[in-house]
């Protein structure tokens, strides 16, 4: 087990203004895993992804890595976690826009202060197709190249679990299924844990193990 | 791209109009910091070559100095300067209010008055019998000849505060030179001439063969010292000493003020003070130019900053790659700003110099001119890095919110995108008659901050033109010298006086914008002490009693601190200033004087006057103090007083612009029927002096234009950020519209 969410809750507002985004969430991740999570738009999935990433603190429960509470720990671990431990694909693909290719892959290990291994480096971007692009700005890039750099991006630390937002959400279906198709090749080539936020059931279908979130409540799909 | 820190300067050369609205920013307050600690110099250097050359470039005159006292100063090791001049005597000038006073000077004395030895014709005397006289002073005495003639002299010479009856001669000079005129010498009713060496010697009792040493001190910071030790040792007496305290202030030496006004000596000080006051208002400008981009910037970037921090990014690495953003634009800004000021400041001072003749600016050509702004703008790094510094720490500052808000910035939020919160008080539905009104009006209410900014801009502007208008004031070290004289002609009748029917003559000419008078009453003790007018107090040997009316404005010109009940006894006779006697010595042993302080009484030809405080000596036609209790009363309660109702001085004081020929010649008229009358202008006077402050106007009008041009960068940024930030908002706007 990497990551273990307990008790997961979030709240928004207060009295008759709260808002339950999440409530009483629990979800293990395993090394390896593939999973995917459902359900209708503002249902809580995004802010599943967030507490369980690092980015967002839970109004209750606890997130721990390898038994560590991370919301317990001083920001420049929680950093650090993030930096080292998970990588992150979104849908909007938050390149930085003044960087080339190859300088948003690397921007995690820069912020680390580590040089890139540049055979890795070659070994994934062949993967990913995109070899011949890493001079380009985030804007001579089509939407599919600049999801396959942020995919990039989210490997160069060799991350123990990769969170997707809607990765396809803003592709077309073709850009998308290529897409989907290499973070299969990943979690199967790398063994990395996939977690993937999706409204689309057939990429969810895709997943090892499928929950679904509604109103705020997390439950596990069982075919 | 080896570092992530790299990314700063991407960012930057990404932001372009950004970058370059702070660049200039920290360009321009380097400038300006710059220019004010450069122009510092300037300024100062420029004060005191002024006041130099109003006074001469001395500290301090030992009078009534014998030969071996002289030599005791001569030979001190801690004078840098020493020279001196015996005075010959003084001969009142006909038909004007000036005299003119013969000096012989030694081989250094002459050195340090660079005003009074400008030879329009002819050379300096050289030997015994020969003087040199100005062109002014040839000119009132009906003088038609030319160099190489005799010119007879009527010469009255009395030592420096001495109560002992002038000695009075007559002597034949011949005319070696003709100097031009000083109409700075009109403010004291003094102008000079040189005499051959020798002249004294041949034409003085011994008695009068005294010296008036003037000297400088080669350590500035032990000058009171060192005059001190100086009295002691040649057995000075503190009356014997003048320090030339408009040199004195200039150069900011401490020296011992006795009865010297406060008010003369304020100035350094305040002038500090408002320098301060405007670097620290021109640093509050850029610093909010700085910290309106830095902040709109980073706001514009926000998601940006998100991402990094997601990607794991600590608050630390955001705070920095913000903070090294600046410190990149202040590596290019600050130097280039510094270089311009250097460049500005110097170059401003030179081409508002190159506009006149370096005559006017009382150096000898405009070489030594350029010479002095030189020596005094370049080679001062202190400054230079003080200004350095004190524009990186303000940038700092200023960039620090922006700096915080980007490294705290949560990265779920920022990378969805910050929505604007807008708080609206006021939601009463009114009919909306203009909605561009209506929308300014809502913006300006919900970015209350940002109109702040704008508004303390314009104010800042607004406080930085009056602060330095002032403070340039306060440099001109003239403007001591032209109080001495009240209007632009005074006219004089010290026998039997104008009558008032004259005075109102006088107002009647085209181009006189005000007038002001003075009644003058001399009365001097009998040998039994007794005056010819009834007092309620004894005076002491050889003191006067003089009665003084004088108009309102008069009165609060010499007390400014008068208040309006205070005002209202002057002119009700139950009230009035008074100028203490100096205490005179005799035989070396110092002498006590009468003195009356605030809150004393006295009796007056039956009248009981309250003195309301002690002021500034009044002085007809600045021929001097003459040494007594000056009662000073308002116009009408001196004809009470004194029995008399006849004016001895009038002031005439002029419109911009009159018609100075007409006037003159009405002035001409009414000394022409009243004998014993003279006049005198002072506008030649007022016009050197002016001058001679011309430079520090323009220089100070150089900084208000850099002050100006930072309030217009912190408007126009305000403008940008507000367009910037309602940029999705103008666009819903124009598509409404569009659809309208």
């Amino acid at each position: 087990m990497i990551i273990e969410g307990k008790n997961l809750s979030k709240y928004y507002g207060s009295g008759e203004n709260k808002v339950i985004a999440l409530n009483n969430a629990n979800l293990k991740i395993k090394s390896g895993d593939f999973i995917s999570i459902t359900g209708p738009s503002g249902s809580g999935k995004s802010t599943l992804l967030h507490i369980l990433s690092g980015l967002d603190t839970p109004s209750s429960g606890t997130v721990t890595f390898d038994g560590k509470d991370i919301y317990k720990t001083k920001d420049n671990e929680l950093s650090a976690f993030r930096r080292r431990k998970v990588g992150f694909i979104f849908q909007q693909f938050n390149l930085l826009p003044v960087l080339t290719a190859k300088e948003n892959i690397i921007m995690p290990l820069l912020l680390d202060k580590i040089q890139p291994d540049e055979g890795y480096l070659t070994e994934i971007t062949d993967l990913l197709g995109i070899s011949n692009r890493l001079s380009h700005l985030p804007n001579e890039l089509s939407g599919g190249q600049q999801q396959r750099v942020a995919i990039a991006r989210a490997l160069i630390t060799k991350p123990d679990v990769i969170f997707a937002d809607e990765p396809t959400g803003n592709l077309d279906s073709k850009s998308g299924n290529e897409v989907l198709e290499i973070l299969k090749n990943i979690w199967q080539t790398f063994g990395t844990a996939v977690v993937i936020i999706t409204h689309d059931s057939s990429i969810a279908k895709m997943a090892e193990r499928r929950l679904t979130i509604v109103d705020g409540v997390l439950s596990e799909v069982t075919s | 791209m080896k570092s992530y820190h790299s990314f700063a300067w991407k960012e930057l050369k990404a932001q372009k109009i950004t970058s370059i609205l702070i660049l200039i920013a920290i360009i321009l307050s380097t400038m300006m910091t710059t220019v004010i600690g450069q122009s510092w110099g300037i300024l100062q250097a420029l004060r005191v070559q002024q006041a130099q050359n109003l006074n001469g470039n001395r500290y301090a005159t030992f009078h009534n100095l014998t030969y071996d006292q002289k030599t005791i100063l001569e030979k001190d090791g801690r004078l840098s300067f020493v020279g001196s001049h015996i005075v010959l005597g003084t001969s009142r000038l006909k038909n004007s209010g000036i005299s003119l006073q013969l000096r012989e000077y030694d081989e250094n004395g002459l050195s340090i008055y660079p005003a009074i030895s400008k030879l329009k014709k002819g050379r300096l005397p050289e030997k015994a019998g020969e003087i040199a006289l100005p062109q002014d002073a040839l000119d009132y005495m009906g003088f038609k000849g030319d160099i190489g003639d005799t010119i007879t002299l009527d010469l009255y010479v009395s030592l420096f505060r001495d109560a002992e009856v002038f000695y009075e001669y007559q002597a034949d000079f011949t005319l070696s030179g003709i100097l031009q005129s000083n109409y700075l010498g009109y403010g004291s009713g003094v102008v000079i001439g040189i005499a051959g060496s020798g002249t004294a010697e041949e034409l003085l009792p011994q008695k009068y063969l005294v010296y008036s040493t003037d000297f400088r001190t080669a350590d500035k910071g032990s000058f009171q010292h060192t005059v001190n030790d100086l009295a002691v040792k040649t057995g000075v007496s503190k009356n014997h000493i003048q320090y030339n305290w408009i040199y004195l202030n200039a150069l900011g030496i401490e020296y011992d003020k006795g009865d010297i006004d406060e008010g003369k000596t304020r100035g350094f000080s305040y002038m500090t003070l408002t320098g301060i006051m405007t670097g620290a208002l021109v640093l509050l400008a850029a610093g909010l130019v700085i910290y309106n981009i830095l902040k709109i910037a980073v706001s514009k970037r926000i998601k940006v900053y998100g991402t990094l921090r997601a990607l794991g990014g600590t608050k630390g690495q955001l705070y920095s790659l913000v903070t090294q953003q600046l410190v990149m634009l202040c590596l290019i800004g600050i130097p280039l700003g510094a270089f311009l000021g250097v460049i500005s400041a110097s170059g401003i001072t030179k081409a508002a110099t190159s506009l006149f003749s370096p005559e006017i600016f009382m150096a000898n050509n405009q070489e030594e001119l350029n010479m002095l702004i030189s020596q005094n703008s370049t080679g001062k790094l202190l400054p230079l890095l003080i200004s350095a510094a004190i524009t990186l720490i303000f940038s700092f500052l200023a960039a620090m919110p922006a700096a915080r808000y980007a490294a705290k910035v949560s990265p779920v939020i920022a990378m969805n995108g910050i929505t604007v919160k807008v708080k609206r008080k006021n939601r009463k539905e009114k009919r909306i008659r203009n909605f561009e009104a209506f929308y300014a009006r809502l913006n300006m209410k919900r970015n209350a901050g940002r109109t702040a900014i704008t508004i303390l801009s314009l104010l800042m502007s607004i406080t930085v033109f009056v602060a330095v208008q002032s403070f340039s004031k306060l440099l001109d070290a003239s403007k001591d010298i032209r109080k001495l004289h009240l209007g632009d002609y005074s006219v004089t009748n010290d026998t039997t006086g104008f009558m008032p029917s004259i005075v109102e003559e006088l107002k009647i000419p085209d181009g006189v914008s005000s007038f002001s008078t003075l009644k003058y009453s001399l009365y001097k003790q009998e040998k039994d002490g007794s005056l010819s007018i009834e007092t309620g107090f004894e005076l002491m040997p050889g003191e006067t009693l003089q009665i003084i009316g004088v108009d309102e404005a008069r009165l609060n010109a010499l007390m400014p601190s008068l208040t309006k009940e205070q005002m209202q006894k002057l002119k009700d006779g139950k009230a009035c200033l008074v100028k203490n006697p100096i205490a005179i010595s005799y035989g070396g042993q110092p002498g006590s004087a009468t003195s009356f302080v605030a809150g004393d009484s006295i009796l007056l030809a039956n009248n009981e006057l309250e003195v309301l405080g002690n002021c500034d000596a009044v002085t007809l036609d600045n021929a001097g103090f003459v040494n007594g209790v000056q009662v000073i009363v308002f116009d009408t309660v001196y004809d009470l007083l004194t029995g008399k109702s006849t004016y001895s001085e009038l002031y005439v004081i002029l419109e911009d612009g009159a018609d100075t020929e007409a006037v003159e010649q009405k002035i001409e008229q009414i000394c022409n029927e009243t004998s014993g009358s003279r006049w005198l202008s002072y506008r030649n006077t007022d016009k050197q002096l002016e001058e001679s402050y011309q430079q520090i106007k323009l220089l100070a009008w150089g900084l208000i234009l850099f002050i100006g041009l930072i309030g217009l960068l912190n408007v126009i940024n305000t403008i940008y950020t507000n367009i910037y930030t309602r940029k999705n908002e103008i666009g819903r706007n124009t598509a409404c519209n569009r659809y309208e």
